[in-house]
């Protein structure tokens, strides 16, 4: 093997789906054929002409403290719920160096999310409108940045090297630049 | 009618109990909101807002810096509240 051709370890597994709150119960639900589609009931959902989506098991407000749950975005919190399932399952009982097994500037948090906090900014701009701007949230800009995710993920499990939403890599080749029109 | 201090305490411990988790018992006059009671800038904007919901008081950004204790805020709100 060279040294490029790296081979990925999985040391740990988290979930948070609409089979369950962890990744026994999501597991158990999948080999039992069950289905995590159901009804969306809320207000918002009203007027749209498909009314069913895979929603989640366990709300995350159940599960993490009160001040941390309402200064994340939903997306945060299912990553964060999974994150510290996997660093538990993993064997870790601490964050990154706390944990004397884990180097905190070898350790980085890659979370991809297709949007970021949407919930949040919809919240928000609703807040805006109707209560005025000092109403809006402070937490606003932290909570739906599409890298909010990594970033917590990373805090809580004092992961230095890196928090980053990105999940692909670097493209090879750009187009070079000349093709550009100036 | 306006909040005695003792209301304005116990408003502000319910407000930082709300947002920081911190047990109402904990929130104290003396207390400092960003060292004692895990309240940092961010949350410290929401904790103003909230206050002046609550006591019917304009607190101007220019004049959140110097509360720093929670009998720093309710100084203020007394001297200020309509």
């Amino acid at each position: 093997m060279n040294s490029t051709n790296r081979t990925v370890v999985v040391t740990g597994i988290g979930a948070t789906t609409p089979l369950g709150g962890d990744a026994a119960s999501t597991w158990e639900g999948l080999l039992a054929g069950r289905s995590g589609v159901s009804l969306l009931e809320q207000d918002w959902a009203a007027e749209l002409p498909v009314r069913i989506a895979g929603q989640i098991a366990v709300e995350p407000g159940e599960v993490l403290p009160r001040p941390q749950a309402r200064k994340l975005d939903r997306s945060a919190q299912f990553a964060l719920i999974a994150a510290k399932e996997a660093w538990a399952d993993a064997g870790y009982t601490a964050k990154a160096g706390e944990d004397a097994a884990v180097d905190p500037h070898r350790l980085g948090a890659v979370i991809a999310s297709g949007i970021g906090g949407v919930t949040t900014l919809l919240d928000q701009y609703d807040v805006l409108k109707e209560k005025g701007v000092r109403r809006v949230s402070p937490h606003t800009v932290p909570m739906l940045m599409p890298n909010s995710p990594a970033a917590n993920v990373g805090i809580e499990l004092g992961a230095r090297a890196a928090s980053t939403p990105r999940c692909r890599p670097a493209p090879r080749a750009r187009r070079p630049s000349a093709t550009r029109s100036r | 009618m306006a909040a005695t201090q003792e209301e304005i305490v116990a408003g502000l411990a319910e407000i930082v109990n709300e947002i920081a988790g911190i047990p109402v018992e904990d929130v104290q006059t003396d207390k400092s909101f960003t060292d004692d009671l895990d309240v940092d800038s961010l949350s410290m904007v929401e904790v103003v807002v909230a206050a002046e919901e609550r006591f019917d008081v304009k607190i101007p950004d220019d004049d959140v810096k110097n509360l720093k204790t929670v009998g720093d805020a309710t100084d203020y709100i007394l001297k200020h509240q309509n």
